[in-house]
């Protein structure tokens, strides 16, 4: 079924595997396997299933609520080896790929056709397409070109007794049930996906690239909610706040002044005509909302630069504290001033170093908060401080996650959400694909299925 | 206890089963709502939505069942409105029209459809997933979905996702609820997302010499890289390339100018007569089929000529790959469905079929092997079989 190569079941090579980037939680897998191919995969969660051994898939572990922690051991399928774009259509805008290839691939492997790919996580150099898939990813650019779920229109999947079902097609709409849109965002509980087919976006001829220096947070979401009252749709816009950028200069020396509160990352993108004029409004608005300087990326090194800043913001905090949990909650935007001070009131009551780096335009938050794990009542305190969090953006109408999803991390504070009627109709859904309840066992939803799960 | 419906709605009965309702009530609230599923549910009925019925034809006829009509006309109010977080929550009969009058007031509109005129309602379009020439821009109705609640045959009222633009909490059952016509609970409440209003719509419609030109000046188009919110081409008496840009001034204008400017090139230089997207009328004439072809871009042209022995006339969404088609009934509707697939058609529905096809025809045409999960699913979210059994593909 498989070589030798593919198969770990050494205990010191399957560390690497207890956990993904959410270390809170772990799981000792009894056995990890790499196949290489759909069939391969299948044979192994056929024999999963006869055996009734519960599996977990497992991309490239960079998940951030521990969807690939393997909670009752069992099989971890790892899909990384499944690395291959397998067909591009440049004038259909698409392209098949296996579900572990890297998401960066597809962008470097259509750029020849002045094309990309879409969703861009901040990991998109290390996570995968099927990683992406199972949690419905996205990332800056998500404000104006919508996430994963707007992106995929085909999938093949593994079914948890080991079957081999198509879903969906080239096409844009979907046909009968919509199983590919149930899919995107299920975390690796409904099977596991080993092509993907996706939309491809034409790159924007023109784009403009702003940063915006405050010297207060509340200013700077001031600025946010109105560019978006405005009805400006930028292609992203982020913010970062001070702790973030004293991480960035203390190992970039990037050139952002120390003492700034908050900067926002402003890009528009579009034909040409009338961007310049978009760009100026932003601008202006910054400026009534007291930022200390606005300036525009000079030139393509210049806006990768700031991209780099980006991208990095929340890896750089490794310097900073040996460990680091990164929030997911999403609020309606209109409220980001209140909630990010209530937010901050929060971290201080339980004194616990908390910043921010986050698609502020979508209102999806990423509060971040370091500490040291070996420190007990540090943790203790974490803990509360996040799930207090999470009560706040729930209580003003928002989500516990935008993007992260809900894995082992946020299981547990599902009910803030939904009902148990509504939690009842999910375990059905996860039954109708997983009736003996082995694919990725004890993840997303609370109660009842996941303490049945396998011992 | 709901108010009873309007009669006009009696012509629409033939096209959602072989009998009348056994009764037909209009519920004003979610709690009415509930009523009237737990009652159809204790006399064993069958539950069918409706909202302006002009899609209950799509899905397959429902036989042998004593059935409950729901007309949710009733339920149309906007609930909450948050023009500065773009989204909009509403009662499931609210008509578009209505909806997009609210949120022009805060300038703003949601991407559902253009204006028809025939009071489509928001929970119709939602539970056909029918979205009109602007799919090519803002997606399907399932892209404008956050979250919705629904009265399930299990007795339950659920709510899914949220009224964030972002939100990846629990299955995203949302997308199943989408294009399910009424076939998996009731809608009771929906969170959409809204836009920004663009400050300028312009359309530029040019008369075609015929499909072939007219297809591939579609196309040059959507190669183009210009961001239309529309391109479509028309045959029927004629042919016309309609193509819309929205935005601001200066960039609907540039674009225009482009797309004059590349369609010169294949002999459609005069200005016509903006078209219309032929749409099915609610109640099927006999003598006729309609159907939606889904494909990609490059096999639109395949399509359109396997269509033409027997089109009397079709709208092609160029960009979002699909054709929407009536056909006369001169060959066997097998025939065609052969020729459709073998020139590259991924999957197709008979969204209007005439009464005597209806009975032996599934309206969807799609892979096989989809349909065990797709009865799974229906299984998990009505598990008693209330919500239009056999309407949907596979008479599921
Ligand atoms: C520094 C950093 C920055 C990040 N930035 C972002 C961001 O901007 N936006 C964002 O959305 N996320 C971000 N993430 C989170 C993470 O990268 C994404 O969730 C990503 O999609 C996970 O992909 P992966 O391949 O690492 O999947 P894994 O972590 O290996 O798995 C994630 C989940 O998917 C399941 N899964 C994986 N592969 C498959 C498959 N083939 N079939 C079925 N299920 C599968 C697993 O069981 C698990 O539940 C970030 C993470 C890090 C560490």
């Amino acid at each position: 079924m498989l070589r030798a190569d593919q198969v770990l079941t050494d205990s010191v090579e399957m560390l690497a595997y207890e956990c993904d980037a959410y270390t809170i939680h772990k799981g000792r897998p009894d056995v990890v396997v790499h196949p290489e191919s759909t069939e391969q995969c299948a044979a192994v969660v056929r024999l999963c299933a006869r055996m009734g051994v519960p599996f977990t898939p497992r991309g490239t572990g960079t998940g951030l609520s521990g969807g690939a922690t393997p909670l009752y051991g069992g099989v971890v399928i790892s899909i990384m080896r499944m690395n291959r774009v397998l067909s591009i259509s440049p004038a259909d805008l698409r392209l098949r790929a296996q579900a572990g290839c890297i998401n960066s691939t597809i962008t470097r492997a259509v750029a020849p056709y002045g094309l990309h790919y879409a969703p861009d996580p901040s990991s998109q150099t290390a996570c995968t397409v099927g990683g992406n898939v199972a949690e419905n990813a996205s990332g800056p650019h998500t404000l104006k070109y919508g996430v994963t779920a707007n992106h995929v229109t085909a999938l093949t999947l593994v079914l948890p007794d080991g079957s081999v079902v198509e879903l969906g097609s080239d096409a844009d709409e979907p046909c009968g049930y919509d199983l590919v849109g149930l899919l995107v965002g299920s975390e690796g509980t409904l099977g596991i996906v080993t092509e993907v087919t996706v939309r491809l976006t034409p790159n924007p001829r023109e784009v403009r690239t702003l940063l915006a220096v405050f010297g207060s947070v509340d200013d700077a979401s001031r600025a946010v909610s109105r560019i978006i009252a405005a009805g400006i749709v930028p292609c992203a816009l982020e913010m970062m706040d001070s702790m973030i950028i004293n991480a960035l200069e203390d190992a970039f020396a990037m050139g952002f002044p120390r003492d700034a509160q908050a900067l926002l990352l402003v890009e528009l993108d579009g034909l040409g005509p009338g961007l310049d004029a978009e760009t100026a409004d932003v601008s202006d608005l910054c400026a009534e909302h007291n930022a200390r300087s606005v300036t525009a990326a000079a030139s393509e090194e210049e806006r990768a630069r700031l991209w780099f800043a980006r991208k990095q913001g929340v890896g750089v905090l490794g310097r900073v504290a040996p460990n680091k949990v990164t929030q997911d909650g999403v609020i309606p935007r209109s409220l980001l001033p209140e909630v990010l001070a209530r937010i901050r009131g929060i971290a201080e009551s339980h004194s616990v170093r908390l910043c921010n780096i986050f698609h502020a335009g979508d209102g999806n938050l990423h509060p971040c908060v370091i500490f040291d794990e070996r420190d007990a009542d540090e943790l203790r305190r974490v803990l509360v401080a996040n799930e207090e969090i999470l009560r706040l953006c729930v209580e003003v109408g928002g989500s516990i996650t935008g993007e992260h999803g809900v894995g082992v991390e946020k299981r547990d504070a599902m009910p803030l959400m939904f009902s148990e009627a509504d939690l009842a109709a999910m375990r059905r859904v996860k039954s109708a694909f997983d009736p003996a309840g082995l694919c990725n066992p004890g993840k997303i939803i609370p109660g009842p299925s996941a303490e049945a799960a396998p011992p | 206890m709901s108010a009873s419906y309007a009669p006009a709605m009696a012509v629409l009965w033939p096209c959602v089963a072989d009998r009348p309702p056994a009764e037909a009530v209009a519920p004003a609230s979610r709690a009415e709502a509930a009523v009237e599923v737990a009652r159809a549910l204790r006399h064993g009925l069958g539950i069918v939505p409706v909202g302006a019925g002009t899609r209950l034809a799509e899905a397959n006829l429902m036989r042998g069942v004593e059935w409950l009509a729901v007309d949710m006309t009733r339920m149309d109010r906007v609930l909450a409105y948050s023009p500065d977080d773009m989204t909009v929550v509403v009662e499931p009969g609210v008509t578009a029209e209505a909806l997009q009058a609210v949120l022009a007031e805060a300038g703003q509109f949601a991407a559902l459809g253009l204006a028809s005129g025939r009071g489509e309602t928001v929970g119709g379009l939602i539970a056909a997933n029918a979205q009109g020439r602007r799919q090519c821009a803002f997606g399907l109705p399932r892209d404008q979905l956050l979250g919705f609640r629904a009265a399930l045959s299990t007795g339950d009222e659920v709510r899914f996702g949220g009224c964030t633009v972002k939100n990846v909490a629990g299955y995203d059952m949302g997308k199943l609820y989408c294009g399910s016509h009424g076939t998996l609970g009731l809608i009771t409440e929906l969170t959409l997302r809204v836009r920004p209003l663009p400050s300028v719509r312009s359309t530029l419609s040019l008369a075609g010499p015929g499909l072939g030109d007219t297809l591939s000046a579609g196309m040059a188009l959507h190669l183009a890289r210009l961001l239309p919110t529309g391109l479509v081409a028309t045959f029927g008496a004629g042919c016309a390339l309609t193509v819309e840009f929205s935005g601001s001034h200066e960039t609907v204008a540039w674009q225009l100018e482009q797309a004059r400017r590349v369609s010169a090139g294949y002999g459609l230089q005069t200005e016509a007569a903006a078209s219309v997207d032929p749409s099915p009328p609610a109640v099927p004439d006999p003598g006729v089929a309609w159907l939606r072809a889904a494909t990609v871009p490059t096999a639109i042209e395949g399509l359109c000529r396997a269509l033409e022995p027997c089109l009397s006339r079709a709208v092609a969404h160029i960009a979002a790959g699909l054709v929407e088609a009536e056909v006369t009934l001169a060959e066997p509707l097998n025939d065609l469905e052969r020729r459709l697939f073998a020139a590259g058609c991924s999957h197709l529905r008979w969204t209007r079929l005439p009464q005597s096809e209806r009975a032996t025809r599934d309206a969807w045409r799609l892979p096989a092997a989809q349909l065990p999960l797709m009865r799974a699913v229906k299984g998990a979210l009505d598990p008693a079989g209330a919500f239009g059994p056999g309407r949907f593909a596979g008479r599921i």
